[in-house]
């Protein structure tokens, strides 16, 4: 055979980016290097804007010194956070169960998250009663999901359910099952979304996609809004009048306008949601909760108050760190402008009155 | 009232190095930055980070849009939680992001020794 001419061919040039640092300038191969585009096999820069977090997302002095990843020893974890912030009680959100919602599949993603609830009981949970776990579940079958918070869910130190999100609103019936089983223990749903946005299935921001970190994190708040507000006119707090709700990391300091609008739009589309028989605001105040960080940092400190009155008072707060990741907050620093008295309240008393006998304090709770 | 610290011998400080020593009831980093010394308090005003665990960097200049220009190489302190940004040399932020700035103290040699001056803290 001669002449033949082959349209479909791939070469593939080794070494990174350095064949290709003549071509660059300095700014533009460090930028490409960042991005990934340099790995081994890589080449394709992947618009995964959760990937780039300042500082790859993690504090390096929460690497313990015997190294492994942040947050991954627990004996360090014990001194480094909970002794030094003078912490009674921490809940445990593990992401790696999470991101099983991100799969593909229900039956996996089932035991995958239900090894991890016993492996967490055996290890972390039976070192120190400190550490609380937010049991996980897998949203693909919410029957499965319902099975094994019957199963899991009355292990001491469980503190609630976190139930990952997919690309249905929290109010809507899918959930249902889950929110029956975790209002018959008594568990509160702790709803922190994994980052999402750059895999299969998870819930996406609305307005399309971005691609810088910084959109994100700005942005990330109308996801959980999202689930909020369908909670609310849906009538999950009618349907299941003992749930409980956490909202963690997706802001508050967007709740007085949503709420003001939320209440002002109930007044006119009431006859659209007859179960509603109270304020939006009104159901939040009585069965949700949200975590501090990332708290408001604005200029004025005063103006940080003024919000947590807008929003119906310190009470709807309860602290948190977010451990270890690169926004982390400890409670040396934060919610400086509140008056220390409501700062305490939110650093301890209001996590004691919602979880109530769920914690595992030193004192037993009543 | 302050006061001269000794912190080391000027060829423990080699251009590039960073090391961090506790002296005066403060843990401070000391810079060698293109052969001048510098002493940084390791302690990020914003939060409270230790700060002088970050690398000595560069960082990308103000620039237009879609460009990336990097400049500032080996005078950047860029803080390991929140990603804010210092000029090591003067404790500034960089480009007015923010008023706050890190602590920095005088740092003088003398017949080899180097001395960081400031008022010494009380530990707690």
């Amino acid at each position: 055979m001669t002449g033949v001419i082959d349209l479909d061919i791939h070469p593939t040039v080794t070494g990174g980016l350095d064949p290709l640092a003549p071509y660059l300038t300095r700014a533009q191969r460090d930028r490409l290097e960042f991005l990934g585009a340099g790995r081994e096999g890589g080449g394709f820069l992947v618009g995964r804007a959760q990937m780039f977090a300042p500082n790859r997302g993690q504090r390096p002095d929460t690497v313990s010194p015997k190294g492994g990843p942040p947050c991954s020893d627990v004996d360090f974890v014990r001194e480094h956070l909970l002794d030094r912030c003078g912490i009674d009680a921490a809940l445990m959100i593990p992401l790696q169960p999470v991101s099983a919602a991100g799969w593909t599949y229900a039956d996996e993603a089932a035991w995958y998250v239900s090894a991890f609830n016993d492996l967490m009981r055996d290890t972390w949970m039976a070192a120190d009663r400190r550490f609380h776990l937010a049991m996980t579940v897998s949203p693909l079958d919410p029957q499965l999901a319902a099975s094994e918070i019957r199963r899991f869910g009355r292990t001491p130190g469980v503190l609630g359910i976190e139930v990952p999100l997919i690309n249905i609103p929290m109010g809507q019936r899918h959930y249902y099952p889950i929110f029956e089983a975790a209002q018959e223990l008594g568990l509160p749903i702790i709803q922190h979304g994994l980052g999402g946005w750059d895999l299969v299935g998870v819930t996406q921001a609305a307005g399309g996609l971005p691609v810088h970190y910084a959109e994100r994190y700005t942005l990330y708040g109308q996801i959980g809004q999202t689930q909020l507000v369908t909670m609310l006119f849906e009538g999950v707090f009618e349907r299941f009048p003992e749930l409980k709700v956490v909202f963690v990391e997706w802001g508050w300091t967007w709740l007085p306008s949503l709420l003001w609008r939320a209440d002002s739009t109930w007044k006119s589309a009431r006859i659209h949601h007859p179960w509603m028989k109270k304020r939006p605001s009104e159901y939040v105040r009585d069965h949700v909760r949200f975590t501090t960080e990332p708290a408001l940092e604005c200029d004025d400190p005063e103006h940080l108050r003024q919000v947590v009155e807008m929003m119906g008072g310190p009470e709807l707060l309860l602290f948190s760190t977010d451990y270890p990741h690169w926004d982390s907050e400890e409670p040396f620093t934060v919610l400086k402008g509140l008056p220390e008295a409501d700062r305490l309240r939110i650093f301890r008393d209001n996590a004691v009155d919602f979880f109530g006998s769920l914690l595992r304090l030193p004192q037993p709770v009543g | 009232m302050k006061d001269r610290f000794p912190v080391g011998r000027v060829e423990d400080f080699p251009p590039g190095s960073h090391p961090i020593v506790d002296v005066g009831g403060r843990s401070l980093g000391i810079y060698n930055v293109d052969g001048a010394l510098y002493a940084v308090q390791n302690l990020c005003p914003h939060a409270l980070a230790p700060i002088c665990m970050a690398p000595v960097t560069g960082t990308y200049l103000p620039s237009a849009p879609g460009e990336f220009v990097y400049g500032l190489e080996g005078r950047v302190l860029r803080c390991t939680w929140h990603g804010w940004e210092y000029d090591i040399r003067t404790g500034e932020a960089l480009f007015g992001t923010e008023r706050r700035r890190l602590a920095t103290f005088p740092v003088t040699v003398e017949a080899g020794q180097v001395f960081v001056t400031m008022r010494a803290l009380a530990r707690a």
